[in-house]
């Protein structure tokens, strides 16, 4: 039975626990399934749950200039324009299924971009996701085919920096 | 003058003695490799999987695979022409992925027939998927359910094991050749990437799966199975 399935963690903190859960073979060598099935459906649920929360039709496409946020990018990125770099490069190079992430490192109060496969989140890691973009097929392939390029340009134009400096502001301030 | 010398002084062949290796050219080719065609036209599967997602799938993405595997191959070719070792390492991961796709989707493609050409399992291979799963009905019960469980991208395989002169199903993920999990031939895959089933079922893997079966080309999964045993 997985640490924390008593109802009294939140989803993210039940993610954090589950490397270790899942590091712990059972008695034939297998990870625990349901420790499993909890990594791909309660991944899915945390990481669809912020995709769909950070994009709106009428968004606010970049900081806000001299936020907490948009200092923070300037400090572990150089600029909000090498950070859309590094943040693309890594959603056009997941291969497979998965997604790209910025994230929060709450040890260091470092950002950074990561890629996670299939329907890992960053809180497996430790990592607080701010922002991320779904790269599995289904996420662009009636619209646009293969071309998952054009997927990601057309992303960042309805991405709402607004959400995600309020998602900042929340996991600073605790 | 050495015997060698005359020999080609004459006009004659040079035997070079075992262990002496010919000039090396200045530089190392790898040969391209080609995308192959598919044994018939885009729209011969349908409507079981619809030309729509066979032309896409033919030329986007395995032709990509094939595009990038080339370049991989020409890259690795150079690395070991200059000793680059630890570069040659760093690309072995892409060389799997675009590799991994292109010996993928070449199986792929033979392993499905238009539905007029269709026939079940028969003689050797009949037999053995009769004793190891009960009938075919109940080994396409099997593989869909196992390809229907890859999480993410991958593929669903009917593989025969040499060592153990069995076949069994199993499931590989992204592009994997299944060669990565043992010594295993590949008789029969189905890819369930997204972009294999997506713009014609949805998210409805299952409904796919059970398509496929209808356009499986069991004489080139026999022709296999027969070539391994």
């Amino acid at each position: 039975d997985m640490a924390g399935m008593d109802g009294t963690s939140t989803v993210e903190e039940m993610m954090s626990t589950l490397p270790t859960v899942l590091a712990t073979a059972g008695p034939s060598g297998e990870p625990d399934a349901s420790a499993t099935a909890f990594r791909k459906n309660g991944g899915g649920y945390l990481n669809h749950k912020m995709y769909f929360a950070t994009m709106s039709p009428e968004p606010q496409s970049e900081p806000t200039p001299g936020s907490p946020l948009a200092q923070a990018i300037d400090t572990s990125f150089g600029s909000w324009a090498d950070f859309q770099e590094e943040m693309t490069n890594a959603a056009a190079t997941v291969f497979g299924s998965g997604w790209a992430f910025l994230v929060l490192d709450p040890v260091t109060g470092e950002l950074s971009v990561i890629q996670k496969p299939n329907q890992d989140s960053p809180y497996m890691d430790g990592l607080i996701p701010l922002l991320g973009i779904d790269v599995w097929e289904h996420a662009y392939y009636l619209l646009r085919g293969p071309d998952r390029g054009d997927y990601i340009s057309a992303w960042w134009d309805v991405v709402d920096l607004a959400k995600v400096e309020e998602a900042f502001a929340r996991v600073t301030a605790s | 003058m050495s015997t060698m010398r005359a020999n080609i002084a004459k006009g004659g062949t040079m035997k070079v003695a075992k262990g002496v290796r010919g000039v090396r050219s200045v530089r190392a080719k790898a040969s391209a490799v080609p995308l192959p065609d598919l044994p018939y036209d885009y729209g011969a599967l349908e409507p079981y999987i619809s030309g729509d997602i066979m032309k896409l799938h033919h030329q986007m993405h395995h032709g990509t695979y094939v595009k990038n595997f080339n370049g991989l191959l020409e890259k690795q070719a150079d690395f070991e022409q200059k000793g680059d070792y630890a570069s040659l390492i760093s690309i072995q991961q892409a060389i799997k992925f675009n590799g991994g796709g292109h010996v993928n989707h070449s199986i792929f493609w033979k392993n499905m027939c238009p539905k007029s050409d269709y026939a079940p399992p028969s003689g050797a291979l009949g037999k053995k998927i009769d004793e190891t799963f009960g009938s075919l009905e109940a080994l396409e019960t099997k593989m869909s359910a196992m390809a229907a469980g890859v999480q993410g991208s991958g593929w669903g395989w009917l593989a025969y094991d040499p060592a153990k002169d069995n076949i069994f199903v199993t499931t590989t993920s992204n592009q994997d050749p299944l060669v990565t999990q043992g010594n295993y031939v590949p008789l029969l895959g189905v890819d369930v990437w997204e972009h294999a089933y997506y713009l014609q079922y949805k998210n409805k893997r299952p409904d796919y799966l059970s398509n496929f079966f209808e356009v499986v080309n069991w004489k080139d999964v026999e022709e296999r199975y027969n070539a391994a045993t």
